[in-house]
């Protein structure tokens, strides 16, 4: 049985069964975090701090800071050269530590919980679900207007060869362009509150879109086309009628990748202006020094992006229940 | 267009009637001199050249010959799918400008609407011609009753087996009643036991519809099994060898694929589209890798 499972694990290509796909599906996750816990919690696997938790005389030493172990090492023998039968109870004390900005696994988990709780610190601030909901609009509208333009574009582009050479060099050349180096210019363009955040979003994605969207329409089978053709279908209709309906599912699956690259762009864009949304967040928790906070926003963002992704696979299933392929 | 002197003895005054007549009725589609190449590294290679045939109404006409001999190419120029370089393709006299609905085509690999039922598939051309979906949806159902996919008018193409993808295929194409049904290869892909009942279902279907079939195969039993007239084409560049008239009464008997002038039309074909010098050379290459494959001691003889 095992050894079935490990050769169809090594064998190319090869579908998995349901025990190996929950197996790895867990294991995906549960390594990553096993390696988190060993660091946070097995001392010396890491830990180049010291906590202090007893100054024991040393003038800047305070209770609950952290330093660097060598130099509670160096402290700790000059207390001994000076007084070498010193009682233990006088000597600088600490645990070994990680730095502040990894926090352990269940600092991060409470986190989760408290950043939500946590009210901001001056009462024009928005709460986390605030930001976040601010971060998502943001996201939506960019992919959004990319969406607009970008598919009818890139539909072109992939149906007549014409509107290609028309479409794409331009396109090839300017999805090259930084997204991020266009934020002054946005600002300057589009004021300093949502307008350019959406606009770098915008950007960052709809040109990709396009050249993606043309590559999805020209692998549509051409025999399909032909045969419409064949059948007195053309032109806008045949646009329509067959190649629409014929690229739905991979044209799902592509927006789904490119919502992805949205929200690594989001980071970006939210710094643009002035600060909001999740990046503000993160910014204003980093100051303060709550590690645990930005743990858990950055993660959030992650399952957030993990769930959506999920579902909309889900729908895509119940969408297209043609289409064999992923 | 002489019946060849092996052939002749099997035509009887019966065949040779019918065959006389069929060349009286009104042409359905009439190819001029066609010419047409591809472009392959800004080279030019001539794929067709000056192609003269017509197709009379109601005919079933194979195109057989060597691979390379452009017989795909034809069948999409005449669909309007390829751009002719030269001559004329005319249909009911008037020349064709690009696809239309009155050349309809079936093609090896079936190309059905994957995200379509069968229903919906056999609808398409009805209701691109302007028919209304009610109606279009009454002469769906009756086309689908006609081939006996009744039970899976609502199932989608991949939920259906090869030969019954080919039937809704050809039925799709039908449905649109076109003058000329063009085929291309549509049987290759199915098994030999699917294939004749589909060659049984497409000349039952044939006999009774007012249809110009123009049919592209490799498989020379097929081609006599089939059809009315057999135009054999050479390759490199493609043209026309020879018109051959099938010596076979219709409507086809139950054992005529093993009966006497079936096989003498096929040895003729076979002739036609595989000289004799080409095979001397197959074998030779054949024989040489021979020798250089090692023989398992253990079965020194297979004889």
């Amino acid at each position: 049985m095992a050894q079935g499972m490990l050769q169809r694990w090594t064998t190319p290509r090869v579908a998995l069964d349901k025990t190996s796909v929950r197996l790895l599906t867990f294991a995906s996750f549960a390594l990553p975090i096993l390696v988190w816990c060993l660091v946070s919690y097995v001392p010396h696997i890491w830990h180049p701090k010291v906590e202090i938790t007893d100054p024991g005389g040393v003038s800047y030493f305070r209770e609950g800071t952290l330093v660097d172990r060598a130099v509670f090492e160096i402290e700790l023998e000059k207390k001994l050269k000076a007084d070498p039968d010193a009682p233990a109870e006088t000597l600088p004390q600490g645990v070994p530590a990680n730095p502040v900005y990894l926090p352990a696994p269940h600092e991060v988990v409470t986190a989760f919980y408290t950043a939500f709780t946590t009210p901001p610190k001056r009462s024009n601030e928005p709460w986390l679900h605030e930001s976040l909901w601010h971060s998502i609009q943001i996201i939506a509208w960019g992919f959004f207007w990319a969406m607009f333009f970008g598919i009818p574009l890139g539909v072109m582009a992939g149906t007549y060869a014409a509107a290609s050479q028309l479409i794409e060099p331009f396109t090839e050349f300017f999805r090259y362009l930084p997204a991020p180096a266009f934020g002054a210019l946005a600002v300057a363009i589009l004021g300093i509150y949502d307008a350019p955040k959406i606009a770098i979003i915008f950007i960052g994605t709809f040109f990709q879109m396009v050249l993606i969207v043309a590559a999805t329409t020209r692998k549509l089978n051409i025999a399909l086309v032909e045969a419409s053709l064949t059948l007195g279908c053309k032109g806008a209709r045949m646009i329509r009628r067959v190649i629409l309906p014929g690229i739905l599912p991979d044209l799902y699956r592509d927006m789904r990748i490119l919502l992805g690259w949205a929200w690594t762009y989001l980071i970006v864009a939210e710094l643009i202006g002035t600060s909001s949304g999740i990046t503000w967040f993160i910014t204003q928790q980093a100051r303060y020094k709550n590690f645990d906070n930005v743990f858990a926003a950055i993660l959030i963002i992650g399952l957030i992006g993990l769930i959506t992704d999920m579902i909309l696979a889900r729908l895509g299933k119940r969408l297209f229940p043609w289409h064999t392929g992923k | 267009m002489a019946t060849p002197s092996s052939l002749k003895k099997w035509t009887t005054p019966e065949i040779q009637d019918r065959n006389e007549r069929i060349l009286k009725r009104p042409k359905a589609l009439n190819i001029q001199g066609l010419d047409k190449s591809f472009y392959h590294k800004g080279r030019a290679v001539k794929v067709l050249e000056d192609i003269d045939f017509t197709a009379y109404k109601r005919e079933f006409v194979c195109v057989v010959g060597p691979s390379g001999c452009g017989k795909s190419t034809l069948a999409r120029l005449i669909a309007g799918l390829e751009t002719i370089d030269g001559g004329a393709i005319l249909m009911d006299g008037a020349e064709t400008k690009g696809p239309g609905p009155d050349r309809g085509m079936v093609f090896q690999s079936y190309s059905l609407f994957p995200w379509m039922t069968v229903k919906k598939n056999v609808m398409f051309g009805l209701v691109e011609g302007g028919m209304s979906k009610n109606q279009a949806e009454i002469e769906a159902l009756q086309w689908i009753d006609l081939v006996g996919l009744d039970k899976f008018a609502e199932s989608y193409p991949h939920q259906l087996s090869g030969g019954m993808k080919q039937r809704v295929a050809i039925i799709r194409a039908l449905a649109n009643q076109p003058k000329v049904l063009l085929m291309d290869e549509p049987f290759a892909a199915l098994d030999p036991k699917n294939r004749l009942k589909m060659q049984q279902y497409l000349l039952e279907i044939w006999q009774n519809i007012d249809i110009t079939i123009f049919f592209i195969t490799h498989d020379l039993e097929e081609a006599i099994y089939l059809s009315d007239r057999i135009l054999v084409l050479e390759a490199n560049p493609g043209r026309v060898k020879e018109v051959v008239s099938v010596p076979l009464p219709r409507p086809r008997a139950d054992d005529t694929l093993l009966s006497e002038p079936f096989l003498a039309t096929k040895a003729y074909l076979e002739s036609l589209v595989h000289p004799v010098e080409e095979k001397q050379i197959d074998m030779e290459d054949k024989l040489s890798m021979v020798r250089m494959v090692p023989v398992d001691s253990e079965v020194p003889d297979i004889f």
